[in-house]
């Protein structure tokens, strides 16, 4: 008789692992099985590990920042516009960071597992949407958020901004393979120039002496 | 050429020795046994797995579904050309530390008893 390990522990890690990765690392883990106890002990120091390093492959460093600093500008101009006294309270633009932060979390989480045999025109999009809903949902229970007007424009912007740019610079797992090379050829030949701090420091400095500019003008 | 981590080399030695047997399982296997007494999680193979094919060391496929593995399939490993030239550069700096250990400490290798270590004094 064939002994594998419970049903619904395997049910839990099939849907908490990667699509990408779900076949060999389920099948590997069947293999290892000994007992309930050791399937769940793998099952926690592996699930962690594979879903990061999908992250890892999936996110590309210098869309993500333009993404996390064209956000970020979005949300700030939003509350400048609608709510400038909420720049000038305490930690104000510390609290901005937030829904930027949490629409990015989503827009990696959403490339990681997203499925790379399922493809549709629109798969971009998917990632900034979820994360605008759910980036509204998270602040709005919160109760030293910004204005729900602020999350809406700030929201909106960013959903247009990151959708353009991952039409522009597809994701990863988006991008056309092209048979018989090594990844990390695809990766040079396929995505933008390799993270370079001096071509960081430009939009800082924008970003920097925009808010420069609020602060003195608010004096 | 991309440089590899200890850590990293330990697995391509594993696939190296595996040849078409290389799979998520059998690697673990293999490394376990070369990183003796050291344990290696599961979950720290796969993440190296993925970042050796990044660099273009290794190349995967997917083989047919198994009966004994639930009917899944098993990631089959190989070592591509850049990843032999890469171990064999980690192997050639391994083997030169070990030469200028062995020298300073007299044949160890051999099971001579090694030298008393060079140990000057701290100055006060």
């Amino acid at each position: 008789m064939e002994s594998g390990p419970s049903k619904i522990a395997e049910a839990v890690v099939y849907w908490l692992l990667p699509p990408a990765c779900r076949e060999e690392v389920l099948g590997d883990m069947r293999e290892r099985n000994q007992n309930s106890a050791q399937y769940l002990v793998e099952a926690t120091s592996t699930v962690p590990s594979v879903v990061y390093s999908r992250i890892r492959r999936t996110t590309d460093a210098v869309v993500t920042f333009i993404a996390a600093v064209s956000m970020y500008a979005a949300f700030v101009m939003s509350a400048w516009w609608l709510d400038p006294e909420l720049l000038f309270r305490g930690n104000g633009f510390a609290r901005l960071a937030i829904p930027p932060a949490i629409f990015l979390a989503v827009i990696m989480l959403s490339d990681a597992y997203s499925d790379p045999k399922k493809r549709w025109p629109l798969k971009p999009l998917f990632g900034p949407t979820l994360g605008f809903a759910l980036t509204s949902a998270f602040e709005l229970s919160r109760q030293w958020a910004p204005l729900a007007s602020v999350l809406a424009w700030g929201g909106a912007v960013s959903v247009l901004l990151a959708s353009t740019l991952r039409l522009t610079f597809l994701p990863v797992t988006e991008r056309p393979q092209t048979a018989k090379i090594p990844a990390f050829w695809q990766k040079l030949e396929l995505s933008p120039s390799s993270f370079n701090l001096n071509s960081a420091l430009l939009p800082c400095a924008v970003l920097l002496a925009i808010v420069l500019y609020l602060l003195i003008s608010r004096r | 050429m991309p440089s590899v981590g200890q850590f990293e080399q330990l697995i391509l030695t594993a696939i190296l020795s595996l040849r078409d047997e290389a799979y998520g399982v059998t690697i673990h296997e293999k490394a376990a046994q070369l990183a003796k007494p050291k344990k290696i999680s599961p979950g720290a193979v796969y993440v190296t797995l993925d970042r050796l094919e990044d660099k273009g060391l290794i190349s995967s496929r997917l083989s047919e579904p198994t009966p004994e593995r639930g009917g899944r399939s098993k990631r089959y490993y190989r070592l591509e050309a850049l990843g032999e030239r890469a171990l064999e550069e980690s192997a050639a700096t391994a083997k030169r530390v070990w030469e200028a250990v062995a020298e300073i400490w007299g044949g160890v290798a051999e099971g001579v008893p090694r030298r008393p270590k060079w140990n000057p004094a701290r100055p006060r």
